[in-house]
């Protein structure tokens, strides 16, 4: 059982693998990925790959 | 060559659902003595009822010249099948028993056939290998189906793909938002939510749990409470199709015994079957059992008409979103945040069970 807990106001994630490993995390996407690295948990913890974007990217539209 | 007809597939879909998986079809009630089809997973399904009351499921497409067998003047004769357009007939093993004006019927002429169960007041149907379907596990909604709780239930087309209503149905944070005035309250996005992942039994939980909450008028108007409340809502969803939220209700501060039993408290098990009909549209079967007001029509009227405005919502709001998620270029961009844990549990369990 891989369980993840938040307290909304608190704004980090707590998870707890099922072999003891525990961290916490930003966002949920990372908090998965150190999570389903068991029984290899990255030892730096939960690690948000999102660079900061230099500027927001347009909403592109397909030609139909 | 199997000799065994295809199925009729709709093109370029297969790769879109989880396959060697049970769907929920139809309810019960909608299968009798009467031609009906439904599409599940692009595979486009005949279902009828031998007159011993089995259900049975075969392509929907004559294997002649792919007349629909569902469609008018195709008719059931005793436990036979007979195509509208040259009378191919058809047993309920899909196979051709009779063809016109010759007495050879070729061996190759049958249906594909689907392995079929009725429980919990669904018809599930297994989309797949067949051979695999028996040790596959059916999930479970006794309540849809059982003494002591009454039900009202209902089913919604809805334009979009099957996981945009994943997403919708595992946060529940949109009550607030998309639902204010029916089932939201402010403090359903303000309480914390525990999400775990059961990879054996391939279950995710969304818990969350109200301690002191604002009524709505979804439950004020069904169980009578007035003031505060207790609100749990402990979601258990079962990848791909089945969805269970265990709804309980309270006058605040009023918990179960230590005995596990639970007088004092009102329990709704809310119920979704997610059931893909192609890649990019779904069918939305939902379902509202109660263990209060058994017998007051009132309460299902209101129940079920209030339950439909809800998924309505939910229905226009998706829709929406996949016109503009479909035409958009592949890899849009998106940003979780932590109201979306349980989503994302969802979505990478179905996507490793699509393999
Ligand atoms: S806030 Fe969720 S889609 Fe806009
Ligand atoms: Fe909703
Ligand atoms: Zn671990």
């Amino acid at each position: 059982m891989l369980r993840v807990t938040w307290l909304p106001g608190d704004d980090r994630l707590r998870g707890r693998c099922h072999c003891g490993a525990q961290a916490e995390a930003d966002e949920p996407v990372a908090m998965w990925e150190w999570l389903l690295a068991h029984p290899d948990h990255p030892a730096g913890g939960p690690v948000s790959l999102d660079p900061p974007a230099a500027r927001p990217p347009a909403h592109l539209v397909r030609s139909t | 060559m199997t000799g065994c007809d295809p199925g009729h597939k709709l093109a370029g879909m297969t790769t879109a659902f989880v396959p060697n998986q049970w769907y929920v079809a139809a309810y019960t009630r909608e299968i009798g003595r009467e031609l009906f089809t439904r599409t599940v997973c692009g595979e486009s399904i005949l279902f009828w009822r031998t007159a011993d009351g089995a259900v049975t499921a075969m392509s929907d497409r004559c294997v002649h010249r792919r007349f629909p067998l569902g469609e008018k003047p195709s008719h059931l004769v005793g436990d036979t099948v007979v195509c509208g357009y040259h009378g191919f007939t058809y047993g309920a093993d899909g196979v051709c028993v009779a063809v016109p004006g010759q007495a050879r019927v070729p061996r190759t002429a049958r249906l594909r056939t689907y392995p079929v169960v009725e429980q919990d007041s669904f018809v599930w149907v297994f989309i797949g290998e067949p051979e695999r379907a028996a040790a596959t596990r059916i999930p479970r909604a006794p309540w849809l189906d059982m003494p002591g709780w009454t039900v009202v239930s209902g089913m919604e087309p809805l334009a979009a793909r099957a996981s945009l209503l994943v997403d919708n149905l595992l946060d529940l944070s949109h009550e607030t938002y998309l639902h204010g005035g029916y089932i939201g309250t402010p403090e359903v996005a303000e309480t914390p939510i525990t999400t775990e992942v059961d990879e054996e039994a391939g279950i995710v939980h969304v818990s969350r749990r109200m301690a002191d909450a604002a009524c709505p008028p979804f439950y004020a108007n069904s169980t009578g409470l007035t003031g505060r409340i207790t609100r749990w809502q402990d979601i258990e969803f079962t990848p791909p199709c089945l969805y269970l939220l265990h709804s309980r209700i309270a006058p605040a501060g009023v918990l179960p015994n230590d005995d596990g039993t639970d007088p004092d408290a009102f329990h709704v098990e809310v119920v979704y079957a997610i059931t893909p009909e192609t890649a990019s549209t779904t069918h939305d079967f939902w379902a509202v059992a109660r263990d209060f007001a058994l017998d007051d029509q009132d309460v299902s009227d209101y129940l079920a008409a209030s339950n439909r405005t809800v998924v309505l919502q939910d229905v226009a709001a998706l829709d929406v979103l996949e016109q503009v998620i479909s035409g958009e270029p592949d890899g849009y961009q998106e940003l979780s945040i932590n109201i979306d844990t349980g989503g994302l549990a969802a979505r990478r369990m179905i996507a490793r069970m699509r393999g």
